[in-house]
């Protein structure tokens, strides 16, 4: 390149003769002045041409199309990390936006609970860097270079911050949130500066400022008045807008990109002419030895860390941009906005990687645009000029508005876009610039349209904000997707009538007896459901996946398009589907604080999700041998659930119950009845756990006892509970005569009894229904126990006073609703016991009102008695002989025979 | 903010008058006034300003709108005037700016907010620096006629010299139209409806008929004519507006200040210009300023979390209130006390400027002085507390 000689000698004269005028020379403002103006021309006269951009700045990349067309380059240096370069291939069909992403899921040098490490580096279509990569694509004899840190130094340089932070405060943050870069950023970080900044030019936020004072002014200026309005500002921000910290970095990095390209240019036998160096305008202004391909300097580069990286493309949308840049709504919509204006006032043809085969023709040369002297001294004397285009944008947008505001229940009319019109430009002339930008036009809508409440949901600040913030999301093409996702495009793209690329949620309508094959598709669905739980990106309509339950029919709505990033995430753990869900369900049943639960869940996921019966058995081992060092019985409810189900679904296999199941069934009966006799007493454990543990010992006793388990094991610990019983809460009693009762350790006699002796005493009345729900608790393992609950709930209902009984129904409804499948067992007990036709009802009698006087007679017949010693038997034995005689000496006693 | 009262006696005095037009100014006088209207207040600064002011003027306006902003929100370095001008309104700079540009548009503006957020002022500082003129105010309530808006007859005249434009008595509106300047009108929304849309021609064609007259029945407005209203917010509903008359204005919303750091700006310019009515300067001492603005938000927060209309204080708990308590301290302390100001004196000007129904007010704030004002330490939190417990016994 023919360098540009500018004589910066009048200027530097100017400048001290201002300062004479107003100051002192040698001051702060005279030294700085001068600062800015050798950076500006240290910039100019460096060999290796240099093009300072900003981040989606649209001028930017129109200027660098531009440079581009009217002059071929052999490399171009890019301020983009190192390691990124090898997606560049993959971005040719990829819809933009779209972003780099390299992420680090094991290491060795960062501790695990720092991972994953995560960099995206978003790319839009107005930005320099894609056109650079786009015009290198296109251009087979250009080679692009990225020449900025790689994303481990990133993390090396975080880290060891993060340690010496986490010494002086001992704060424990983590790195773990995703960084996102974009090249060429130029933020101010002084937060004094930036206030000051956005005060005086009577703007909301930095890119606001960025794009009204700088982008739309040098839009359309010559290429060496913009290369030299973007070195003053980027020194200016450089020098007053920027912390310690950042500028410290900053300098770290432009050491790495200088030591970098002379390296590639010595390797590459480039000459400085035949290049051009693209980064940020804050970095070619700076003042390190390694800068400038004269100077011998070199920086030596810290090797990398012990890391696995994976890198890939994903896309992203302009909403997801705003936030992780923490930009306000709107600014990535507003820059392509002025993107496209641009294009079309200037008729740049930007370099695009959809019409390839057209660009792949030698790039016409346009001339060199002359320098134009005055456009320099217009950006310093003169507020920005403007275009036709914004007048139109401006009309389109009042027009725009009151339409929206309309349909959101405004009244608005034509008068009220003409009255925005006029309020927006006197806004933006109040506010000193010569056109209204979005903001100004946004305070003028809500000035004019805003009445005195809000008559819908959205008022109009919002409604300005969604209209401009038509949110654009990116997608990336085949050839660049993981195998995984690969893999699962494959599969459905059996699906008839769907169609992953659209932007429409795409309805899957799967029937399995049609079409067998389908099975996969809706394999692959459920993977996806189990991996990405909140995501929206499959949600079934139709159709369950349960152990037993044949699948006939699905339906499910598909968002491919719009979430396949979550997707592309996933091809970063593995290779298949398959792979993710066991690695994340090993991983998940070693974790040291999984419950037994968790590990039977993750069991019946796997037979459903994965149809690997050795990987379910490792899970099933897994699972008891949490239950084994498990303490206590909180989760014997979500057990007995797990397991029972399970069972019930083995028993329906060919293969029967896996002995992996029998062990753990074993291992419960064991755990549960040795933990019996504490639990009665505790008042951590509630009755409905006890239940559980009760109903896991006896439904599934069959077999323990196959794996050698025995009913004493439950016997034993019955009798060890010693708690008395005015001790234990009334729902526990309940189930612990239940149980008593079901293995013959008490009789029904007793219990009747005991409800005697409650419906006698006035001040218990109170606790009956607690004992009721003791034994409806118990029903599940003890159905028996329902025709003794029928007769105490009659009696309730009959000898209790009304004062008493109203309150306590409510409370037993709503009990009772808990326990669903009780209530039918009861129900059906009861419809048995009561009359079902009027006409019995006259001769029905209770059947426990017969049975209580022939109790005697029966119980000693019948029921097993409480003490079943050697003794007992032989006084059952002289009474039932002797039994007429004990009647008859009873009534002579005057005493009465129940 | 500004006073009610004051701009009710203005409209009686205006009304009074057989020729209000010629004598609507007022006059800068040696007389001393209790509380003189912004244009004289700040005569100094408005005359500066007009000299400076090198910009583009909308209609017969004095100052160019950066001007009038300036006037307003006070200057900067980078606005190149050789003196301060001082801020006269806190608040977000955007209200401002919008409330100018729509001034020197065709609509009128209504400033709509809770009360004691300053819209009036906001309304007498723009009228002030747009047409050196804030005192043609109509105030609206419910008894507010057509005529009051438009224009009436002195009776007597007529009876004696039939009618005539000596014997019409224009509205201040009609003043202003007539002047070409600023026309307040303050509580727009206490008017009825149909008397409301009395503003409706008035404010599209811009000219009253009069057609009682054969000659000279027709006043036209003048260039730099317009309306600057206000409305409460807290009345919405009363007599809701037409649609047509919404029309016909912009509104902006003026927000209660809620940041703590604009609080104390607007506290401390307004009591030290409130004090200066009294002829003495006194520093509010810092702790209890903090004191004070802490238990407004405090009080505000409370208020939103309870449920029923009587468990919470009435009063409308703005910036203006908070002037109020620290004036009725400083009078107090000034005269009574012996100039000290304490906590003790604050907390019992705070409870008897806040208690206004009996006895919901007094339970409602005994409940929370009882859960957050003395759970504060601090001498001057103890005191504070003390003063207002000891109000509340006694009331």
């Amino acid at each position: 390149m023919t360098k540009m000689e500018i004589d910066y000698q009048p200027l530097r004269e100017q400048i001290d003769a201002i300062v004479k005028e107003f100051g002192k020379t040698g001051e702060k403002p005279h030294e700085i002045l001068n600062v800015l103006l050798s950076d500006v021309e240290r910039a100019m006269s460096e060999p290796l041409e240099i093009f300072p951009v900003t981040h989606h700045s649209p001028a930017s990349a129109l200027q660098l199309i531009k440079r581009l067309r009217s002059r071929p380059v052999k490399v171009i240096y890019l301020e983009t990390c190192e390691d990124l370069i090898e997606l560049v291939p993959m971005l040719t069909e990829c819809e933009l936006p779209v972003a780099f992403q390299a992420l680090a899921n094991r290491s060795r040098t960062f501790p695990a609970s720092q991972l994953p490490l995560s960099v995206i580096a978003p790319l839009t279509e107005m930005s320099a860097e894609y056109q650079a990569i786009a015009f290198g694509i296109l251009n087979q004899d250009v080679e692009i270079v990225f020449i900025d840190r790689s994303t481990d130094h990133i993390f090396q340089r975080l880290w060891a911050d993060h340690q010496t932070n986490a010494k002086e405060a001992p704060e424990d943050e983590e790195l773990t949130t995703t960084i996102g870069l974009q090249m060429g950023d130029m933020a101010p970080s002084l937060e004094k500066f930036v206030t000051f900044l956005l005060k005086n030019a009577r703007v909301r936020h930095f890119s606001e400022w960025w794009n009204q004072y700088v982008d739309q002014v040098v839009l359309g200026s010559d290429y060496q008045t913009y290369r030299q309005i973007m070195f003053l500002i980027g020194s200016l921000i450089r020098r007053l807008g920027t912390n310690m910290d950042r500028l410290k970095d900053s300098r770290w990095r432009e050491r790495y990109m200088w030591t970098r390209i002379k390296e590639h240019m010595q390797e590459h036998g480039i000459k400085p002419d035949e290049a051009i160096f693209i980064c940020g305008a804050a970095h070619t202004v700076c003042d390190v030895p390694e800068f400038g391909v004269e100077s011998s300097e070199m920086f030596d580069i810290p090797q990398l860390s012990d890391t696995d990286w994976l890198h890939g493309v994903i896309p992203v949308s302009f909403s997801m941009i705003e936030r992780q840049f923490g930009q306000p709504l709107g600014t990535a919509s507003i820059s392509e906005r002025a993107w496209k204006k641009g294009l079309n006032a200037t008729g740049v043809r930007p370099f695009s990687l959809k019409r390839k085969e057209k660009e792949t023709q030698k790039h016409p040369h346009t001339p060199n645009t002359p320098v134009d002297d005055e456009a320099l001294l217009g950006f310093l004397t003169k507020p920005p000029a403007f275009l036709a285009e914004d007048e139109r944008e401006l009309i389109q947008n009042c027009m725009e508005i009151v339409a929206l505001a309309r349909n959101h229940g405004y009244l608005a009319t034509t008068a009220d876009s003409i009255a925005i019109f006029e309020t927006s430009k006197l806004l933006a002339n109040l506010r000193q610039r010569n056109h209204p930008t979005f903001y100004d036009f946004q305070d003028a809508a809500v000035t004019c349209l805003e009445k005195d409440y809000v008559p819908k949901t959205k008022d109009i600040f919002k409604l300005c904000q969604e209209m401009i913030a038509l949110d654009v999301m990116g997608s990336v093409g085949y050839t660049a997707l993981p195998p995984l996702v690969k893999e699962v495009y494959d599969v459905l793209g059996r699906l008839k009538d769907v169609d992953l690329t659209q932007k429409r949620i795409q309805r899957a309508l799967m029937d399995f007896r049609e079409n067998p094959d389908l099975l996969q598709c809706s394999n692959v669905l459920w993977r996806i459901k189990f991996l990405l739980p909140s995501s929206p990106i499959v949600k079934p309509i139709m159709g369950e996946l349960e152990l037993g339950k044949e699948r006939l029919q699905e339906s499910w709505d598909l968002r491919f398009r719009n979430h396949q990033a979550e997707l592309i995430q996933l091809g970063y753990e593995g290779i298949s589907l398959e792979q993710v869900i066991t690695k994340r369900m090993r991983t998940k049943a070693n974790r040291t604080d999984i419950k037994s639960g968790e590990v039977l869940q993750l069991v019946k996921d796997s037979i459903l999700l994965l149809d690997s019966p050795r990987f379910s058995e490792e899970l099933g081992k897994k699972a008891e041998e949490r239950l084994m060092n498990d303490s206590g019985i909180e989760d014997a409810p979500e057990n007995f659930r797990l397991i029972r189900e399970l069972v019930y679904y083995y028993q329906t296999t060919p293969g029967g119950i896996p002995l992996w199941v029998k062990s753990y069934i074993a291992t419960g009966y064991s755990y549960y009845t040795a933990s019996l006799p504490q639990t009665f007493d505790d008042r951590g454990t509630t009755p409905e756990q006890i239940a559980a543990s009760l109903s896991f010992a006896l439904t599934l006793e069959n077999f323990a006892v196959m794996m050698g388990c025995d009913r004493s094991q439950l016997i034993i610990a019955l009798r060890s509970v010693n708690a008395p019983t005015y001790e234990i809460d009334p729902r526990k009693l309940g189930l612990l005569m239940t149980a008593e009762w079901y293995v013959r350790l008490r009789d029904m006699n007793s219990i009747r009894e005991f409800f005697n002796n409650l419906f006698s005493n006035p001040l218990l009345l109170e606790k009956i229904p607690d004992y009721v729900m003791g034994f409806v608790l118990a029903l599940p393992f003890a159905p028996g126990i329902a025709e003794l609950l029928i007769e105490v709930l009659s009696r309730v209902y009959a000898t209790v006073p009304n004062r008493t009984l109203i309150p306590w129904l409510m409370k037993q409804l709503l009990q009772v609703r808990t326990n669903l499948s009780s209530l039918i067992d009861l129900t059906r007990e009861a419809a048995q016991i009561y009359p079902i036709d009027f006409s019995e009802l006259e001769t029905w009698q209770a059947p426990w009102e017969t049975q209580i006087k022939q109790s005697d007679h029966l119980s000693l017949e019948t029921e097993p008695s409480t003490i079943d010693s050697e003794k007992s038997v032989r006084l059952r034995d002289i009474l039932s002989t002797h039994s007429s005689v004990i009647q008859m000496m009873l009534q002579s006693c005057n005493i009465d025979e129940d | 903010m500004s006073g009610k009262k004051k701009t009710k006696k203005t409209t009686a005095k205006t009304k009074a008058k057989t020729s209000p037009s010629k004598k609507s100014k007022p006059k800068d006088s040696d007389e001393t006034l209790l509380r003189a209207p912004a244009e004289m207040k700040y005569a100094e600064e408005l005359t500066y300003l007009v000299k400076q002011d090198e910009d583009a003027k909308p209609f017969s306006w004095q100052l160019s709108p950066r001007m009038v902003r300036i006037f307003v929100l006070g200057s900067e370095k980078s606005d190149k005037l050789d003196r301060e001008i001082q801020q006269k309104w806190y608040g977000d700079y955007t209200i401002v700016e919008r409330a100018i540009v729509t001034l020197a548009s065709d609509r009128g503006l209504l400033l709509i907010g809770d009360p004691g957020t300053g819209k009036s002022w906001l309304a007498e500082l723009l009228a002030a620096a747009i047409s050196g003129n804030s005192v043609n105010v109509l105030q609206g309530t419910v008894g507010t006629t057509e005529d009051q808006i438009k224009y009436s007859w002195n009776i007597a005249q007529v009876i004696a010299e039939g009618q005539s434009r000596d014997s019409l008595i224009p509205s201040p509106l009609m003043v202003a139209m007539k002047e070409g300047s600023m026309g307040r009108f303050e509580e727009l929304t206490r008017c009825t409806s149909d008397v409301q849309d009395a503003l409706i021609s008035l404010m599209s064609e811009k000219y009253i008929k009069i057609p009682e007259l054969e000659i000279g029945n027709m006043v036209y407005a003048k260039p730099g004519f317009n309306v600057i209203a206000t409305a409460n917010s807290r009345d919405r509903g009363v007599n809701d507006m037409s649609s047509a008359l919404k029309r016909r204005f912009n509104f902006i919303h003026i927000p209660v200040v809620t940041s703590k750091k604009i609080e104390r700006e607007i506290i401390e310019f307004r009591t030290k210009d409130l004090m200066a009515r009294h002829g003495f300067k006194v520093e509010i001492p810092p702790t209890l300023l903090e004191i004070l603005i802490q238990t407004f938000n405090d009080l505000r927060k409370y208020n939103a979390s309870q449920g029923a209309e009587e468990q919470r204080i009435e009063s409308a708990l703005s910036t203006a209130e908070q002037i109020g308590v620290i004036e009725d301290t400083v009078l107090y302390s000034t005269f009574f006390s012996e100039g000290k100001m304490d906590g003790y004196t604050m907390g019992r000007s705070l409870v008897g400027a806040l208690v206004r129904r009996l006895p919901e007010d007094v339970s409602a704030l005994s409940k929370f002085w009882h859960a957050v004002v003395t759970k504060q330490s601090g001498d001057d939190w103890d005191s504070f507390a003390k003063g207002g417990k000891d109000a509340m016994t006694r009331i």
